[in-house]
């Protein structure tokens, strides 16, 4: 699928956008359930039960795609700033992260915490789209306040950490047994 | 994955390795060669067709 026919198939809309106007929550928690990926219950779970009260608590930002014909939920993401906490590593390694100080304890981040899609459309190869989408967004914050880096926390397959390679994002932890992989792209403009 | 949002992010020291990659000058050519070439292939061309309303 090229980015003019995902354009042209999906709308995406800021969860925050619907809740401002639904009537009830109710009506707005019906309507994210019209997601569904069995494969990846934690993607599912984390949209039928907690964006929404993460959303109104101002915990994270969740972005729908809707399929235009039959206005169910195709996919989403959902991203927040976050902060990476450095105990038990080197002052070198910290100073790399935090860019000044070799010392400190935590340093904010970009956290992209889910991004997935519905089982329905498990053919489409939409994730890139939504990948660069919600770059764009954190690239927007980025430019406005700084920070340093942006982390993934990404299903721990095979499959899943290639895509996100190949899209600019690099491993940080390399455990087989693990759920889940972080994973970071960082910003590199002071260092040209 | 949801336990990113409730948990702290935390690093094993035996993964320091791993930031230094990230950190490289290697890693930043990969990026800016991805944000060169491959990105503007990707980003948004349209506007959504639905409006808020069509969900209702």
């Amino acid at each position: 699928m090229t980015r003019k026919q995902f354009d042209e198939v999906f709308s995406c809309f800021q969860l925050s956008e619907i809740i401002s106007q639904t009537p009830s929550k109710r009506k707005a928690k019906k309507i994210l359930e019209t997601f569904s990926c069995s494969k990846n219950l934690d993607l599912q779970d984390f949209l039928h039960n907690k964006a929404l009260t993460f959303e109104q608590h101002l915990r994270s930002r969740t972005y729908l795609y809707f399929d235009n014909e039959t206005k169910e939920i195709a996919a989403y993401y959902t991203i927040a700033i976050s902060v990476f906490f450095t105990n038990g590593i080197s002052n070198e390694t910290i100073k790399l992260l935090d860019g000044y100080k070799d010392d400190i304890k935590t340093i904010p981040c970009f956290l992209i915490g889910q991004l997935g899609k519905s089982e329905k459309y498990e053919r489409f190869k939409i994730g890139e789209y939504m990948l660069t989408d919600a770059l764009e967004i954190i690239d927007s914050s980025h430019k406005s306040l700084g920070g340093r880096f942006t982390l993934i926390d990404s299903v721990n397959n095979s499959k899943v950490l290639s895509f996100y390679k190949d899209n600019s994002f690099l491993a940080i932890e390399d455990n087989e047994d693990s759920e889940s992989i972080k994973m970071i792209r960082p910003y590199f403009e002071e260092l040209e | 994955m949801t336990k990113a949002f409730l948990e702290p992010l935390v690093l094993k020291p035996e993964n320091e390795k791993f930031i230094r990659e990230a950190f490289s000058k290697s890693n930043m050519d990969r990026v800016k060669k991805f944000d060169a070439i491959k990105r503007p292939k990707l980003k948004k061309i349209k506007d959504r067709k639905l409006s808020i309303t069509d969900l209702f």
